[in-house]
């Protein structure tokens, strides 16, 4: 339009044609203003309102015993919640409330109220897909868009309590803690993935060109060398063993010599693994067996006669010549119950367990000797078995300015010392294994998503005595027992090699004067070793020494190990 | 010196035809058109196939949810404590030790015991090799003969 054609235009039209340019102005400045100015804000509003952004939850790995025996799961829970009013006909409300309390097993006549209140109500939580599943089906049926359902997975323990120390729990917040779930939490925990598309009114996906940004990662199924009958004997032993001392604690182990695999693993006082959340229960999950260092006592005298045998400072028909007490390092060491022998072979020393001659035969071998063999044996180091919050105990020795004089005397008997359960177990189980050292282990096989299993090999650590050394020790072990008829570890049929001991509890830079952990460490059958069962209770009122409390609960295991794999007693075993 | 050639003609143009120009509209609208109707056809596909894709998803995961919860419960029904005491119940009590007895069979190839069976997830059969399997049908499911 040109300026002549303006001039000649009537004045209404100019004014029309400037308030219609006027009007344009202010509509595009008001454009500029939303789709450039504010762009960035109006872009989020929308995404927000169409984009959906849905967590994929990486199912955390299944844990289940050699036999097949499912200890932890992941289950999805659900939350149903009505978000504002159900706008329906009267007679389609009595309907929903029908079929809702016919879901959640309520009357519904008090699901109709919550149909027409304003405010959010959450109708279920936490309930499992048998709920959750026709919750979401009656969702889609009615098209109730203000009924809101969300699922997340929570760990579940079938067992409640079984195998409470092996497993550890998964609190609510995904997080691992105690025994294998923490010790494997990355393998065992996968990688959660996400959807970003967009949603329809009801929050869910629309299904065309779905764009997955990550999709998520299941984590690793393991397989435990645990086996459920075992676990449930020593479990079943151990609750009856507290009962019966009115041990203040407790712990049975069970290892395969050969292998280094623990069989079964108990320890009191323990804990439903789905009630972690209760404040009582957070000290019970503590894993004695790996957790908690003790000083083993004359368990700890079978690695000394191990030890100087090996070295050759003895033979096996040293003889002894004890005094009942001997001055060294500036105290006085007595045998137990103050027993003076004179002369004394090894079985004997054994049998009455004898501290005087423990410590002749750690000071024969020298410091130096005595110490590279305890350390061999495996103490003061980590075993690195798959279980968490391993302690490496402590053994002290020359030079680290610790040690004194009078540790090479009383360490030969298991004082001054500290091991965990798993430490001892483990030693006595290389004297059963021809002096071979396995690294114990957990965990038989890793099932990772679209993988082969792998199945763990047992790890050969050290040869810590020569295997003759070892055959010469199970003998006088065995021969200890025998000696003793009435020796309350005794497996009527099989043969059986071990050692009781009575430990004083160190407290404040002394020892407790009432309380002693008594223990038993054996195996069987001595000449072809199955397998190695420590027993240890602590603080036991009955008694206080091993041989009485710890001797009988060994035995009980012991029998029905050996009837659980179907082994015979030695005589039909060896045919004769 | 100029041009031998002097071109002071205009070549003539034929006139437009409107029915050449009306039949070319034509054939681009159909030509559109199919485009139009493929794109919407393969779309439509597209989107069909995505729903379908979303729902038998969705009903994998349900599906695996739901065999989670059976295996807990199978589990919880299973669980070692809860077999012995129903053992219990039924009048079943640990056997001791003069209750069993070994039967020793002269030259008789003595092996150690074998270990418990080690749990490990069994593959899915397909369809076909389940359905035969039903039946016994499929190779390697007759019956084992018991071995000495």
């Amino acid at each position: 339009m040109s300026a002549e054609t303006l001039t000649r235009a009537p004045a209404r039209m100019r004014l029309a044609m400037l308030m219609l340019a006027a009007v344009g102005l202010v509509l595009a400045a008001r454009l500029f203003y939303w789709q450039i100015v504010q762009w960035d804000r109006l872009d989020d509003l929308a995404r927000g309102q169409l984009e959906l952004k849905t967590k994929i939850y990486a199912r955390r790995g299944d844990i289940r015993t050699r036999d097949g025996y499912l200890l932890a799961a992941d289950r999805f829970l659900y939350t149903a919640r009505l978000t504002s009013k159900v706008n329906r006909k009267s007679d389609t409300l009595i309907q929903i409330a029908r079929e809702l309390g016919a879901i959640l097993n309520q009357p519904p006549e008090t699901i109709l109220p919550k149909l027409s209140s304003k405010e959010v109500i959450t109708l279920a939580r936490d309930v499992p897909i048998t709920i959750g599943g026709p919750l979401q089906d009656l969702k889609e049926k009615w098209y109730l868009t203000n009924l809101e359902i969300t699922s997340r997975p929570m760990r579940y323990y079938p067992g409640g309590s079984f195998a409470t120390h092996v497993v550890g729990y998964v609190n609510l917040e995904r997080q691992a803690a105690y025994g294998v779930e923490q010790a494997r939490d990355t393998l065992l925990r996968g990688r959660d993935g996400q959807i970003n598309a967009a949603g329809d009114a009801l929050r869910e996906v629309i299904p065309f060109d779905v764009p997955m940004s990550a999709v998520a990662t299941n984590g690793a199924d393991l397989v435990l060398t645990i086996d459920s009958g075992m676990q449930r004997v020593v479990e079943m032993e151990l609750a009856n063993a507290i009962r019966n001392t009115r041990a203040a604690s407790g712990s049975i182990l069970v290892l395969d010599p050969k292998t280094g695999a623990i069989l079964a693993l108990a320890a009191y006082p323990t804990a439903d693994l789905n009630a972690y959340f209760d404040p009582a229960n957070q000290s019970r999950y503590n894993n004695q067996v790996v957790s908690a260092q003790y000083e083993p006592g004359s368990v700890f005298k079978a690695i000394t006669l191990a030890s100087a045998l090996d070295a050759g400072t003895i033979t096996p028909h040293t003889v002894f010549d004890d005094p009942g007490q001997i001055e060294f390092g500036g105290a006085t060491i007595k045998n137990p119950e103050e027993r003076v022998m004179g002369r004394v072979g090894l079985v004997d020393v054994m049998r009455y367990s004898l501290n005087v001659i423990a410590l002749k035969m750690s000071v024969g071998l020298g410091a130096e000797k005595f110490y590279q063999y305890v350390r061999d044996f495996g103490f003061g180091n980590l075993t690195r078995v798959e279980l968490a919050a391993e302690v490496a105990g402590e053994v002290k020795s020359p030079g680290d300015g610790k040690w004194r004089d009078i540790d090479l005397g009383t360490n030969s008997f298991g004082q001054g010392i500290a091991a965990t359960p798993l430490q001892v177990a483990s030693a006595i189980a290389a004297i059963a294994n021809q002096g071979k050292l396995m690294k114990p282990y957990i965990i038989h096989q890793i099932h990772q998503p679209g993988a082969n299993p792998v199945t763990t090999a047992p790890q050969f650590v050290r040869q810590v005595i020569k295997p003759d050394t070892a055959r010469l020790v199970t003998q006088i072990l065995a021969d200890a027992i025998v000696a003793e008829s009435t020796h309350k570890a005794v497996v009527p049929g099989y043969r059986i090699a071990g050692k009781t001991g009575t430990a004083q509890i160190s407290s404040f830079g002394a020892y407790d004067q009432k309380w002693t952990i008594a223990s038993f460490v054996g195996y069987l059958p001595a000449d072809d070793p199955r397998f190695v069962i420590l027993v240890k209770l602590d603080k036991p009122q009955t008694s206080e020494w091993g041989s009485q409390v710890a001797s009988p609960v060994f035995a009980a295991v012991a029998k029905q190990l050996v009837a659980q794999i179907g082994l015979p007693p030695d005589e039909i075993r060896k045919g004769k | 010196m100029s041009d031998p050639i002097k071109r002071t003609e205009k070549l003539p143009t034929p006139p437009p035809s409107p029915f050449l120009s009306a039949r070319a509209l034509i054939f681009c609208a159909a030509v559109i058109a199919l485009f139009g109707i493929f794109y919407l056809g393969q779309s439509s596909q597209t989107t069909l196939t995505g729903q379908r894709t979303h729902d038998l998803q969705a009903q994998l995961d349900r599906i695996e949810r739901e065999n989670i919860q059976l295996q807990i419960e199978i589990a919880e029904l299973t669980a070692p404590a809860k077999l012995a005491e129903r053992a219990r119940l039924m009048g079943m009590r640990p056997a001791v030790e003069t209750q069993v007895h070994y039967i020793i069979v002269r030259n008789y190839p003595v092996e150690n015991p074998k270990p418990a069976p080690v749990w490990s997830p069994q593959p899915r059969a397909d369809f076909w090799t389940g359905t035969l399997e039903r039946f016994g049908l499929a190779p390697g499911s007759g019956a084992v003969e018991a071995s000495p």
